[in-house]
């Protein structure tokens, strides 16, 4: 990076510690803004740097990964930047980004919500409780009414774009999607769906397996599939790694993961797809049945703020309490 | 933007690619939804205006949506939104790891520069048994960077390649062609054993600056043979894999189907700019 060497080129001279003075040693050709006197960086090199986090979100999105706060730090946050400015500049950058990322692209940030198996799992979970210590450091997430863009960067270290576009100009971006990605997209939803309506919220592999049979997914496609929905987040695996059995007997459990949250947790478009599986067989009844097992999974984005950024925290609030994530990424 | 705009954005984000008329479909769906009426008018499917306002938007993240011709067929284009700073493949193919890139740039060498290409007969496409060969090659590279020394040693002892990358096994390279399909950088034509692998729109589009820069020579330096090398349509100056080729031993003059009604008209003759001999019927389809 150019402006990075500059300064330490510049090291002894006494301009170095005003940071106005970056304006004087950037080679960027735009045309320079007045500093912005809140983070004391200049203008231009924000905007350059929100346009690269921008970039990053949408590129990760095609692979449907995460972007951690970590790597924003360490790709995007430019070393020109004394320490103690950087988590300022962090929160500017971020911010910066999400207005581009919503009034461009119709998307935004959110954080991951966490990878949670329901409380009432009944085996073993206690060694699993593994390496997700450092999530529990979080400020808690603060519920507001309005919801509107509050202390976003604070709420979480790792995060995942999701589709801020209303659902009827969401589907017609999703049937231009390639053959192999809608049907993707489909047995990744089919899946979700099963789980979810499953009375516990979560199901074993050969429980699972067998209500795709019917689909024509056998189990190598299973296996492949499943493997793929836990990689992309839709799914999260633990294992019944009880050390009192035999490895051949372990049992692996599924249940909802963080992507499948997000991008299914729209309560208006579940309904609208379960309603079109099922058909004449969708009444009220089961309307209602899908809220209680949305609202029990924590998925139900209150109606009012379904766009809203209050809503997305889905669970934060009982991340002490969960702690189970497997292999955490 | 509205949201109208900002979908059609999305749909080239998840397509990378759409053709003139499925551009234009999709752009009906979404007027129809914002204008709560079947009712549009041409103004409202005018894709180039959209294109225009949406290329504003998206510039200051290096991208941009760009259109190409079809290279066979006159009224058929292509939209692809490329990224600008793809002047470094790994900008570009975001999605593939180092030594699937390495094998995708392996692909490449073959499409453009491989054996196939005769002195009298270009031939940008590949069969797909021709994948084989280009495993062969990145195990040769491989293979020699280990002769060479170029290791490191990890913490079990084991040497490990510093500078090279693995060679993809037989399954992972069939998946990445598959990846490479489904991202619009590579087509497939024909079925089964006969299966071609040829240079997509978005390939010619995005990688443009890499393609140039690797595979074509000034015209002072090109050998004698000069059939190697990646070339331009005289007509349209794009880069040319399919078209008609000059029948004259090594001379330059490429020309796309679609492009050759209106270059013989605006060039008031059949005859080749390069060596007038005659190009509307003499010249060799490839
Ligand atoms: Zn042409
Ligand atoms: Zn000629």
């Amino acid at each position: 990076m150019p402006k990075s060497k500059r300064r330490e080129d510049d090291s002894n001279d006494d301009r170095d510690r005003d940071y106005n003075h970056t304006t004087t040693v950037s080679p960027s050709p735009e045309p320079m803004k007045p500093s912005d006197t809140d983070s004391g960086i200049d203008a231009a090199e924000l905007d350059r740097m929100a346009n690269q986090l921008v970039r990053m979100a949408l590129f990760g999105e095609l692979t449907r990964t995460t972007i951690k706060k970590a790597n924003i730090y360490k790709t995007i946050i430019s070393d020109s930047i004394a320490a103690n400015m950087k988590l300022k500049t962090y929160r500017n950058v971020f911010v910066m980004a999400q207005k581009k990322l919503r009034s461009i692209f119709g998307m935004e940030l959110i954080p991951l919500p966490p990878k949670e198996f329901p409380e009432d799992l009944s085996i073993n979970t206690t060694h699993l409780a593994t390496t997700r210590s450092n999530r529990s450091k979080r400020p808690k997430r603060q519920k507001t009414e309005s919801g509107e863009g509050q202390d976003e960067d604070d709420v979480g270290d790792v995060y995942m774009l999701r589709n801020t576009l209303p659902l009827e100009y969401r589907q017609v971006v999703a049937e231009n999607r390639s053959v192999d990605e809608q049907e993707f997209y489909g047995q990744a939803f089919i899946i979700c769906s099963i789980i979810l309506l499953h009375p516990k919220g979560y199901m074993e592999r050969s429980d699972l397996s067998r209500y795709l049979i019917p689909l024509g997914i056998d189990l190598p496609m299973f296996d492949t599939l499943i493997s793929k929905l836990t990689s992309h987040s839709y799914v999260v695996q633990q294992s019944n790694n009880d050390p009192g059995r035999a490895i051949q007997k372990r049992r692996q459990y599924y249940s909802l993961g963080p992507r499948a949250k997000v991008e299914f947790g729209d309560n208006q478009g579940f309904k609208e797809i379960c309603s079109k599986i099922l058909g004449e067989t969708f009444n009220p009844k089961i309307s209602t049945q899908i809220d209680s097992r949305l609202k029990a999974v924590k998925m139900l984005h209150s109606p009012v703020a379904s766009n809203q950024i209050s809503d997305v925290g889905v669970g934060i609030d009982n991340l002490e309490d969960v702690e189970v994530g497997s292999g955490d990424d | 933007m509205s949201d109208t705009e900002r979908a059609f954005l999305q749909t080239f984000m998840a397509q990378r690619v759409l053709t003139n008329l499925e551009a234009k479909t999709c752009l009906e769906k979404l007027r129809r939804i914002e204008k709560e009426s079947f009712e549009i008018t041409d103004e409202d499917t005018n894709i180039e205006k959209v294109i225009v306002s949406v290329n504003k938007s998206i510039d200051e993240f290096g991208l941009t949506i760009v259109k190409s011709r079809d290279e066979t067929q006159p009224d058929l284009f292509h939209y692809s939104l490329v990224n600008k700073l793809g002047n470094e493949m790994s900008q570009s193919a975001t999605t593939l790891s180092a030594n699937e890139l390495d094998f995708f740039k392996i692909l490449l060498d073959q499409m453009f520069t491989g054996r196939q290409h005769k002195p009298d007969k270009d031939q940008f496409w590949i069969p797909f048994s021709g994948l084989l060969e280009c495993s062969q090659i990145q195990g040769r590279r491989y293979e020699e960077k280990r002769n060479e020394g170029q290791f490191t040693v990890d913490e079990d002892g084991r040497k490990v390649a510093s500078v090279y990358q693995k060679p993809l096994k037989v399954s992972e390279y069939k998946a990445l062609i598959e990846k490479l399909r489904q991202e619009s950088w590579i087509i497939f034509q024909g079925s089964d054993d006969s299966r071609r692998i040829l240079p997509s729109p978005r390939l010619l589009a995005e990688l443009r600056p890499y393609l140039t820069e690797r595979y074509s020579q000034p015209a002072a330096e090109e050998p004698a043979n000069g059939h190697n090398y990646l070339r331009n349509c005289v007509a349209c100056r794009s880069i040319f894999t399919r078209g008609k080729q000059c029948s004259t031993p090594g001379c330059p003059t490429r020309l796309h189907i679609s492009c050759e009604d209106a270059f013989y008209r605006q060039h008031q003759s059949n005859t080749c700019p390069a060596c007038n001999s005659d190009l509307k019927d003499s010249a060799i389809t490839v």
